[in-house]
């Protein structure tokens, strides 16, 4: 589903590129920069939108094309000094923009955190725990990776309860809703941003009020039905 | 050819071509020499008992009576096995209708009489090398006893203590270590030998025309200096006169120089064979482990998988040949082979097998060149170990897939994929992450159903997950490959079904004692 947010991916490398594969379809511009001439015409004949950076850079080009408070930025350089730099001056020029850095290992993903980075996507970490995922629990795993990355007709929604659902004031364990709705509810966030997992204690005790968003896991078909019914919208 | 000859050649050839002959002759080639061999270990502890006992026979016999039945059992039954043993080893040492075999089909080849005689010296003289080496010699002088009833070949019982080294790894570890350095230990006993010889005639000459010195035989000199050069120096025979004393100076400061070559002879021996002693110790236990996973290469992704793994109570096993990864790896804690991944030879060394020991191989180099390479390797030796490689670079997965591996991760693509996630839906990936991390205390957790589980419940609402706070999230059937999501109450279980149940992880554990505790009754 598009949005109308841009994404920027700093970096030409092959965890950029996989990137840029992935969220194209999630946002309405997406554009490499790029430290080099080379990289520069290999992503402009390649289709890609691109454009040149150095980190010297004051970033105020990029204020100008962009509305930043509707902006994603991926900072995907291969040098981890060079990554945590580019985040920092980012960070440093723009308040509100969405940062998410790549890091090699934990030390660098505390660094960039603390440079300002909303997310990090810490590859080591990431990928241990796919192999382990695999080898100790393949079924899940498999499952779930399906799931993250929508590549079976499962799939993860997050909806919103409407003001006026017929839902609302209701408690969670009142419905059986994977029987009524062919959905299972894992975890409602409160409008007050606390996650609670249906299956816990506070779970089970929250009512249902208008803003709260519900995480369900269903095929396609039901999760729309389902979405009409509590009156929300997915998000 | 005469008839014994003839006789000689037709038996060879049929032991050659029976099944059963060369069967048994390899399985006590086994037991006696194989340390794989299974049942050695249990045949190795058995002829240390025997050893043992047949000592405190011999002490408890200097002063008390020892009842008849124990000395029969010593004389007769320990030597008997003895010399079974002995036999057994000289039997299986060497191949006797294969050497035959192949001197007579050599002359035929060459159009000459058999040579029989020069066949049988060759059998004999293969015979004799193994009865000519230094633990058959002393198997031999063990069983000794057993012949004689005299008094004092019953001293030769404790030949049977020197057995213990051919039973005891350590002992002969401890013996082959010191073999390194025959050609020092030599040097050493020379000059041991010559001190010691010279110091006794000095001291003799010197002393034993003195009425006064205690030393009056070249033996008691003899004595005098072995004590006295070891640096014991008992103190029972000392020289009276001056000039013995300027003797006994010499050999005190030769004692100390030879005790010191002595120790560091030693000491440097240990040191030299010290990697050598830990990776056979490693590879012994590698061998001895039932089910693992062997890790191959200690990067960055191995190390947090190794560290997982293992915190989850599975045994691993590091292979790499870098040194500052070996380092890092011990570091660790891990168990750690120094060999090449990609080397049929390491596998060999190891003795372990693939099929039956190995759960996964996990390629994890970060080099695609190598993980295939390694990939490949294990493949030509096993085809059916699961292997699971890691990817640098997208445009060498068909590779690794051809080289045999049977899944590949690629860090850059899950990168993308989070990315991707971060995008669209923040919140419930979020939430779905929580679940799959330890902090939170709650889990999705796959358990499986066995046929006995499948007694107790036939269908899914006679599970009654939703007492303990569980959502059932799908059940994976093992037969077709497919995942069913959210079950309805009366969906039939199967035997190999495996539930996939999120909740409190407490709540699950309970779970999991309440299906079995069914079971039992």
């Amino acid at each position: 589903m598009q949005t109308e947010k841009d994404a920027i991916v700093f970096g030409y490398n092959e965890y950029a590129t996989q990137i840029v594969k992935n969220i194209r379809s999630e946002y309405r511009t997406v554009r490499y920069y790029v430290m080099s001439q080379e990289s520069l015409e290999s992503a402009l004949e390649q289709g890609y939108d691109a454009a040149l950076f150095d980190l010297s850079d004051d970033w105020e080009e990029l204020g100008a094309d962009h509305d930043i408070r509707e902006l994603m930025v991926f900072c995907a350089l291969e040098n981890t000094a060079n990554n945590i730099f580019l985040t920092i001056s980012l960070r440093a020029a723009f308040e509100t923009a969405q940062i998410v850095a790549l890091a090699k290992d934990q030390e660098s993903g505390n660094k960039l955190t603390m440079a300002g980075a909303n997310k990090v996507i810490p590859m080591v970490e990431a990928t241990a725990n796919v192999i382990t995922g695999l080898l100790e629990s393949p079924v899940s795993s498999t499952i779930v990776h399906h799931l993250l990355y929508e590549e079976s007709e499962l799939k993860l929604a997050q909806i919103t309860v409407a003001e006026n659902s017929k839902f609302v004031g209701k408690y969670l364990h009142d419905i059986r809703w994977h029987e009524v709705f062919g959905v299972i509810i894992l975890a409602v966030v409160d409008n007050t941003v606390s996650t609670s997992f249906v299956f816990t204690g506070k779970g089970q005790k929250h009512q249902l009020d208008p803003g709260d968003m519900l995480i369900v896991i269903g095929y396609e078909k039901d999760i729309a039905d389902f979405k009409r019914s509590i009156g929300g919208e997915e998000t | 050819m005469n008839l014994i000859a003839r006789f000689v050649v037709d038996s060879a050839y049929l032991r050659l071509a029976s099944e059963g002959y060369q069967r048994k002759k390899s399985f006590f080639n086994d037991l006696l020499n194989n340390d794989d061999c299974p049942y050695k270990r249990y045949f190795d502890y058995m002829m240390i008992a025997l050893i043992l006992m047949s000592v405190v026979i011999l002490i408890g016999e200097v002063k008390y009576p020892v009842n008849d039945v124990w000395l029969f059992f010593n004389n007769y039954i320990i030597s008997i096995v003895f010399l079974s043993e002995y036999l057994l080893r000289m039997w299986t040492y060497s191949d006797n209708s294969k050497i035959i075999v192949e001197q007579y089909e050599k002359d035929q080849m060459l159009q000459r009489r058999f040579r029989f005689e020069y066949a049988m010296k060759k059998v004999l003289l293969k015979k004799l090398e193994y009865a000519r080496s230094v633990t058959a010699i002393i198997d031999l002088l063990a069983i000794v006893p057993f012949f004689h009833q005299m008094r004092l070949l019953r001293i030769f019982i404790l030949f049977r203590v020197f057995k213990l080294f051919r039973y005891a790894n350590s002992l002969r570890t401890f013996g082959s270590v010191l073999a390194t350095k025959k050609f020092e230990f030599f040097t050493l006993m020379m000059f041991t030998s010559i001190v010691v010889f010279i110091s006794s005639v000095l001291i003799y000459v010197m002393e034993a025309n003195n009425p006064d010195s205690p030393i009056n035989t070249l033996y008691d000199a003899f004595y005098w200096a072995v004590v006295t050069i070891s640096t014991v120096g008992f103190g029972d025979i000392t020289p009276i006169t001056d000039a013995g004393r300027f003797v006994a100076m010499i050999i005190i400061v030769a004692g100390v120089a030879v005790l010191a070559f002595t120790t560091s002879i030693i000491v440097s021996a240990f040191t030299e064979k010290l990697d050598e002693i830990k990776e056979r110790k490693t590879v012994d236990d590698v061998s001895k482990l039932k089910r693992f996973y062997l890790i191959c290469g200690f990067e960055d992704v191995a190390q947090q998988v190794a560290s997982r793994l293992r915190r989850d109570g599975y045994d691993i096993i590091v292979m790499d040949q870098d040194p500052e990864h070996i380092k890092r790896a011990k570091e660790h804690g891990h168990i750690v082979l120094p060999y090449d991944p990609g080397a049929l030879d390491s596998y060999k060394r190891l003795r372990i097998d693939l099929g039956k020991q190995v759960k996964a191989v996990l390629c994890l180099l970060e080099d695609d060149v190598l993980n295939v390479y390694t990939a490949l390797t294990i493949r030509s030796m096993n085809k059916e170990v699961r292997i699971l490689s890691t990817l640098v670079h997208e445009d060498n997965r068909k590779k690794i897939l051809m080289a045999g591996a049977d899944e590949v991760v690629y860090t850059q693509e899950l990168v993308g994929m989070i990315a991707k996630e971060f995008s669209g839906k923040p919140v419930a990936m979020e939430a779905f992450h929580a679940l799959r991390s330890e902090q939170t205390g709650v889990k999705l957790e796959e358990i499986a159903i066995d046929e006995w589980m499948v007694e107790n419940y036939t269908q899914v609402e006679e599970l009654q997950h939703e007492k303990y706070h569980l959502i059932l999230l799908g059940i994976h059937k093992k037969e077709k490959d497919w995942f069913l999501f959210n079950p309805i109450g009366t969906t039939f279980l199967e035997a190999g079904d495996i539930l996939l149940m999120i909740g409190e992880s407490v709540f699950i554990n309970e779970f999991r004692i309440h299906i079995h505790q069914k079971r039992k009754k």
